[in-house]
């Protein structure tokens, strides 16, 4: 009766947690960016803009033998996509072209205004004559508003850096880039489903000779989430199978899933509360790390149901088990590192919540007694760590830290494919390596001192794009006008065989008239903006870039996340030792005895061996590599603890919690996207060394 | 005197004519493809005259022509100024494109941007390509007429702001 009242109690406090649960108010943060920069960053909130204007566009790219089929394979995608979800952005220049055309004295390239400014009109009559006389030369003004085809030579000037193409191969090609309209749109779960209609058009529409391809970072998202979802299905369902033979295996009893389950659902949900409760933004990746949650979760309740009658003994091994991997997760939450501080809380409350469950409520259940089935051979057991001891040092021969973003992600080769095809079909073929952001007042003051810095960057030779570019303040038009005026009231006279006297004297004495493109206005300037007031330039050259201006910050996306991820993966090495230190001093107090010591060392054993063969296997070691060190750290030392005063039946107890959860981490290796795999090849490998240590190590007391 | 000027007008309107008529009769490329010859490389003179709007004078100039299979063209003026014109830069990457496509008849790349036009006599041809009103070049251009033989002969440029360019290539 009692038993019942207790199962009843457990079944309320989980149906209670589940509404808190449902209920939490708070951002769920999906944003990889916004993960690893936290605010404390300089320009982490212009790259989190960035990450999130390049999240927002998808690219499309149009192939067929000739062009008639390619503009009908266009139409008839445009004509099916949702387009209250899509828009298509062409630059329409027709406009600007005009107002060029309207005042073509107002505007000049940098060289040019360097030759005005040192009055070498002699130098610009040449020139000038070379575009007059030049055969198939198309001059866009008429030479009695624009003798010296300033304008043709600003144009030159601000052609693109890269061209388009769109033959390849003898095949054609054209390319449009499809513009998520909503913030709302950017949801996964909104974005998801509509790169899959998206997709199902393109496969519709694509034929033999015709084909489509998509590009950009929503389809990345789509394609990854796709298959991280298909993977963690097939790792849940596997895994489970796994757990359903072993327990019926073991316990003829496939019932023991129910508490099983109600202590993993214990753990996750307690876990997800306290972090929700204490941090405003939840990090969808702490969920990635908390599913480790579920192995902890098997491992106590086999060691319970191995253990028969849990007595003192017992008792004091979870309890010890639990305090040690508590340890490691307690001092990631002072690296003041948000994501660290979410795995922490989530980690602690989640092995809190599965421990109470364990203690409280799995007496009410009735446990079979199991079978013993698992007789370690020595001889087996050693070389099979002999072998992965020295395929290990071989791995620390390649052993590198990779601190870049595409650590953690490497698109698969058809994507990489359909960028390479966009980029060179677009033209945006060129290695944009830094952004120059820029804050004003208003638009006109951003683009003025925009001009200050672009001025500097053509002197030192680097190849840029910027709204200042196309479109010259108010101030510039003015100094360019009144330059112009000059160069005519002094050289002008020399065209006085083409144009005649009244065209001169009208182009001498011209007056001003501004330009006013009302920027906030043009498509496509939202390219170039972070901000209202704040732009951003576009440089392309790799040398490094010496301080600009005040006005002005530079943002290298690459640099400043490799930096960051850097920094987070150095706090966290450092942390290692101190990690291990207070792990011995406790495990020293806690046994009274060199035993404590003999607990750590396969652990530690487990670490060593780990990073070598993954190093191995991946080339490198990643920030979430280390992260999970320092959950092998925790997880393994439950082996050893329970090792070091066994049980009953304890090798099959050990036997049965490693091979579930190394058997899921196995699976979860062998998903295709890296973030995951990487984690889940530290843990497989770190559970299996000390598995097969802690056997070596406690030989003489199990 | 009343009959000169009757004469001198026929032949005038009879030049525009002959220009103007080509746009007459649309074509579609893949019946045009057939009938030009591939353009080979070729070294020879050039004159040019240019009208430009607002301006009575006619710009003219000459010197030497060059055009380089696969690669581009080049133009060395040589009356009234010394210089070098090379399509195969940047620069002129639109207009190298244009002539690289109509010499290699790889001429679908034009079909993006152009509608044309074509008619043949007994010895010669004439094409004419208008902009399409969403291409690039729809905003400064307004038609390329083109006559040629074996080889190219004229080529006709009028853009959209009255100016125009005439140019005559002779072996």
């Amino acid at each position: 009766m009692v038993h019942k009242i207790k199962l009843l109690i457990l079944g309320v406090i989980i149906f209670c947690l589940g509404l808190i649960s449902i209920n939490l108010k708070g951002n769920v943060e999906l944003n990889l960016t916004k993960t690893l920069l936290p605010s404390t960053v300089k320009n982490s909130k212009d790259i989190i803009t960035l990450t999130n204007k390049s999240a927002s566009v998808v690219k499309v790219v149009f192939e067929s033998d000739d062009e008639e089929s390619v503009q009908t394979l266009k139409t008839d995608f445009l004509d099916r996509i949702n387009k209250d979800f899509y828009e298509v952005k062409t630059p329409d220049i027709s406009n600007l072209l005009d107002t060029y055309l309207a005042h073509p004295n107002n505007f000049l390239s940098p060289k040019t205004r360097e030759l005005l400014k040192s009055k070498q009109y002699d130098e610009i009559y040449a020139n000038s004559l070379k575009e007059l006389y030049n055969p198939a030369g198309i001059q866009l003004t008429t030479m009695d508003k624009d003798p010296y085809f300033l304008l043709n030579d600003f144009l030159n000037f601000n052609k693109k850096i890269t061209d388009s193409t769109d033959l390849i191969n003898d095949k054609h090609y054209d390319s449009i880039s499809l513009y998520i309209k909503t913030q709302e749109g950017l949801t996964p779960n909104i974005t998801n489903k509509e790169i899959s209609k998206l997709i199902k058009i393109k496969k519709q529409l694509s034929k033999k000779e015709s084909k489509i391809y998509l590009a950009g970072t929503p389809i990345h998202s789509y394609n990854t989430s796709r298959k991280s979802v298909l993977s963690i299905n097939f790792i849940c369902v596997f895994s489970t199978l796994l757990i359903v033979f072993l327990t019926h295996f073991y316990f003829k009893r496939t019932k023991l899933l129910i508490p099983i389950s109600l202590s993993i659902i214990m753990g996750m949900l307690t876990g997800y509360i306290a972090t929700r409760l204490v941090f405003e933004n939840f990090q969808i990746i702490t969920m990635v790390f908390s599913a480790t949650l579920i192995g902890i979760g098997i491992d106590y309740s086999y060691h319970y149901f191995f253990s028969q009658n849990p007595d003192k003994t017992f008792v004091k091994n979870l309890t010890f088990s639990l305090i040690t991997t508590l340890v490691p997760f307690i001092l990631l939450f002072f690296t003041k590192i948000d994501l660290l501080e979410q795995i922490s809380v989530f980690m602690c409350f989640g092995l809190l919540g599965i421990y109470f469950t364990v203690f409280v409520f799995y007496p009410c259940f009735e446990i079979p007694k199991p079978k013993k089935f698992i007789k370690p051979n020595s001889a087996k057991i050693g070389l099979a760590l002999i072998i992965i001891f020295i395929f290990s040092l071989i791995g620390y021969t390649r052993f590198h830290f990779n601190d870049t973003l595409t650590a953690l992600y490497a698109p698969s080769k058809t994507l990489q494919k359909s960028e390479a095809l966009y980029n060179k079909v677009s033209g945006s073929n060129f290695q944009m390596t830094k952004i120059v952001a820029v804050e004003g007042l208003s638009i006109n003051d951003v683009i003025e001192k925009e001009e200050k810095i672009t001025d500097l960057l053509y002197k030192n030779g680097y190849d840029y794009i910027s709204v200042s570019k196309f479109i010259p303040s108010k101030t510039r038009q003015r100094e360019n006008f009144g330059l112009v005026k000059d160069l005519y009231v002094n050289n002008l006279d020399k065209y006085s065989d083409i144009l005649s006297q009244e065209q001169i004297t009208t182009l001498k004495q011209s007056s001003f008239v501004e330009a006013d493109f009302q920027p906030e206005k043009l498509p496509h300037i939202s390219d170039f903006m972070l901000d209202k007031n704040k732009s951003m330039i576009f440089v392309f050259e790799n040398k490094p870039l010496t301080k600009l201006s005040n006005n002005c910050e530079i943002i290298d996306i690459k640099s400043d996340i490799e930096k960051a991820v850097k920094s987070y993966r150095t706090l966290l090495l450092k942390m290692f030792l101190p990690a291990i230190a207070i792990l011995l001093l406790i495990l020293i107090v806690l046994y009274r005895s060199q035993k404590g010591a003999k607990i750590l060392i396969p652990p530690m054993l487990a670490l060593v061996g780990s990073v070598g063969i993954t190093s191995l296997i991946f080339g490198e070691i990643n920030i979430f590599s280390i992260i999970a060190m320092y959950m092998v750290l925790g997880f393994t030392m439950d082996y050893s603890i329970f090792r070091a005063n066994p049980l009953k039946n304890c090798e099959d107890s050990i036997f049965a919690s490693a091979l579930t959860t190394s058997f899921s981490f196995l699976l979860l290796s062998l998903c295709g996207f890296k973030l995951l795999s990487s984690i889940a090849l530290i843990l497989f490998w770190g559970i299996v060394i000390s598995y097969l240590c802690g056997y070596y190590v406690f030989k003489k007391d199990v | 005197m009343k009959k000169y000027s009757i004469l001198i007008f026929s032949i005038l309107f009879f030049c525009n004519s002959v220009f103007a008529n080509v746009y007459n009769y649309p074509a579609k490329l893949s019946a045009i493809v057939k009938q030009l010859p591939k353009l080979e490389s070729i070294n020879c003179k050039f004159k040019q005259e240019k009208h430009l709007q607002n301006i009575s004078k006619p710009i003219i100039s000459s010197g030497n022509f060059k055009f380089v299979e696969n690669k581009g063209v080049y133009f060395y003026t040589t009356y009234p100024i010394k210089s070098t014109v090379d399509y195969t830069n940047k620069n002129y990457k639109q207009i190298n494109d244009i002539i690289k496509a109509l010499a290699s008849k790889k001429y679908s790349k034009l079909e993006k941007e152009f509608e044309f036009f074509y008619t043949k006599g007994s010895d010669n041809w004439t094409l004419g390509l208008k902009p399409k009103a969403k291409s690039d070049v729809h905003n400064y251009l307004s038609s390329i007429t083109i006559e040629g033989t074996d080889y190219i002969q004229k080529i006709y440029i009028v853009q959209t702001n009255g100016n125009s360019t005439k140019l005559w290539f002779t072996k």
